[in-house]
């Protein structure tokens, strides 16, 4: 809850994106998290930056669903950091 | 990290599993939470609902993220009323009590709203900040139409600021104020002051208190002061700074304890964290720590390379106190070197900056300095005076390791011109002081040669001077 708050306030989401957010970094912590760091940091550091990546690709849609007068449901984003067909 | 937080991180692979079949709770939407925010903050302004009616949940804390949105967005109405309360909300934030708070939100929402509303008293953050972090800001607490406690605040405030600033204390007279400082301040309640003007306050005082009981051999309660102060100055809108200082504060005990190899372990960080806050003061600080450790593990050449450096920088700050500090650490070494005369003009420049500054220590440690390096050169009985006041202004400090190692020079002096019975009462006084500080290994053999010698009436020069070189070692 402490996670889905801070996306949420502090990045503008609503409370389902940063749900999904914060289960987003909840994988990555199974292969990335070093226990005997510091959890909480890597969280929040985690949660930050996949919070305002989600804000971007949010903006970029909301830009050309404004040019090319489409809604954002039928925007499709290149699936470039996955390796996918353009 | 807490228990819960591990708990937590170890039932990630359980969690997920779980998800996927049911719905998580994610807590209230932002129009509910805005909603209740709204409820909440009427309350407030009718004074009807206090810290202890609420029993916090999930729930409640998204309101109170909500209420603190609410609250920074009229900032800019920059008026009395929206300071008064955003600082109504922040004191009553601060009163209830968040339990499981590994993420530290109640710390981030109190900062928050602690940085809108300076801003809307039209402070600049960064230069409040700065000013606080050289912990002689007087703060000025504002006047909220009738505050109860205004007089009270009137008349500590300006004794924490005198608190911080003089050097004239000794380290106990520092102490027992500080003492009496905090818990006039923590009876003063939370509402001495505005948003964390309080816990600046109060942990200026801590950090004060832990510098000061330092000095007198306590070091366990100094760690306990100077984590009382870290917490306390976390609280406060711009903590870095602040914090940074304990980092020195702490650094210095390492010191204390004679664990120079971790000192110069950690101090670069520390250096780097007081540099980051632009605390240059305490940065010369700490690297005037680092050269002394760079001394007494034999690194000599590093050392005198480092102290020198200091020197022309505190020079250049005008920062007369430490500079006076790191001549007579340069006098120290150089005599060791046989150039008696170069040492003799460093500490008769340290002893000209010690007119300007009140910083009682420096000179009973130049006068330390002075009769090590007159008996060197055979002058005796100029020795054993400097020795002699030395001895004296220590004690009046209340610094009894640094008393009882200028003892044993002044015993060790008055042995060398045949005052045997005076050497013995030097003595009789120092080694009681040394056994219960602990600053002499129980397994030096020399300590108890020298107590037997003692006993029996006539001082061991040899055992004598083993103990004394021990001590000076870790100076």
């Amino acid at each position: 809850m402490p996670l889905v708050r801070r996306a949420s306030f502090k990045h503008g989401l609503s409370k389902e994106d940063a749900r999904d957010i914060v289960q987003e970094t909840f994988v990555l912590a199974i292969s990335k998290l070093d226990i005997n760091g510091n959890p909480q940091s890597w969280f929040i550091g985690v949660v930050d930056r996949l919070a305002m990546g989600f804000q971007r690709k949010r903006a970029r849609r909301a830009f050309l669903a404004a040019r090319w007068g489409y809604g954002a449901r039928d925007i499709e984003e290149p699936e470039i950091e996955r390796g996918g067909d353009l | 990290m807490s228990s819960s937080l591990r708990e937590i991180v170890a039932t990630i692979p359980a969690w997920l599993t779980v998800t996927g079949d049911r719905e998580v709770s994610i807590g209230l939407s932002h129009e509910e939470a805005r909603g209740r925010a709204v409820v909440l903050r009427r309350l407030l302004r009718q004074g009807t609902v206090q810290p202890g009616d609420v029993v916090l949940d999930e729930e409640l804390k998204d309101v109170f993220y909500a209420l603190v949105d609410l609250a920074t967005v009229e900032e800019t109405a920059s008026n009395a009323s929206f300071v008064a309360e955003a600082n109504a909300i922040y004191q009553f934030l601060d009163r209830v009590k968040w339990l499981e708070d590994d993420f530290n939100e109640k710390r981030d929402l109190l900062r928050r709203l602690g940085e809108a509303g300076w801003r809307a008293l039209g402070e600049d953050v960064e230069v409040l900040a700065r000013r606080r972090a050289r912990l002689e800001d007087g703060v000025a607490l504002r006047e909220l139409g009738d505050n109860p406690l205004s007089s009270r605040s009137d008349a500590l405030v300006p004794r924490v600021a005198s608190l911080i600033k003089s050097r004239n204390f000794s380290p106990s007279a520092a102490y027992s104020e500080a003492v009496t400082l905090f818990s006039l301040l923590n009876e003063a309640g939370p509402t001495l002051g505005l948003f964390d003007e309080r816990d600046y306050l109060m942990g200026s005082v801590a950090f004060s208190a832990g510098a000061a009981v330092r000095h007198l051999g306590r070091l366990d309660e100094a760690q306990e002061w100077f984590a009382i102060a870290a917490r306390l100055f976390s609280k406060t809108f711009a903590p870095a700074p602040l914090v940074a200082i304990t980092g020195y504060g702490r650094l210095c005990l390492l010191f204390e304890r004679d664990e120079y190899d971790r000192v110069l372990k950690l101090e670069p960080d520390v250096r780097e964290s007081l540099r980051q806050a632009e605390m240059h003061s305490f940065l010369r600080k700490c690297e005037f720590v680092r050269a002394k450790s760079l001394r007494i593990l034999g690194r000599k050449p590093q050392a005198r390379a480092l102290f020198e450096s200091l020197r022309g920088r505190c020079a250049l700050a005008r920062d007369h106190s430490l500079e006076s500090l790191v001549l007579i650490c340069l006098a120290d070494l150089v005599q060791e070197e046989g150039k008696f005369e170069y040492a003799l003009e460093l500490l008769q420049r340290a002893g000209a900056l010690q007119d300007d500054s009140d910083y009682a220590f420096a000179n009973a440690e130049l006068e330390v300095v002075l009769g090590d390096l007159l008996r060197k050169q055979g002058k005796l009985v100029e020795a054993i005076s400097a020795f002699r006041s030395a001895v004296a202004k220590l004690r009046r400090l209340g610094m009894a390791r640094w008393e009882a190692y200028s003892r044993l020079l002044l015993a060790e002096t008055l042995l060398a011109c045949d005052r045997a019975r005076e050497a013995e009462t030097e003595l009789l006084q120092a080694l009681p002081t040394m056994a219960s500080l602990r600053i002499v290994p129980e397994g030096l053999t020399a300590v108890a040669l020298l107590q037997e010698s003692l006993r029996r009436q006539k001082v061991d020069p040899e055992a004598l001077r083993a103990v004394r070189e021990h001590l000076q070692k870790h100076r």
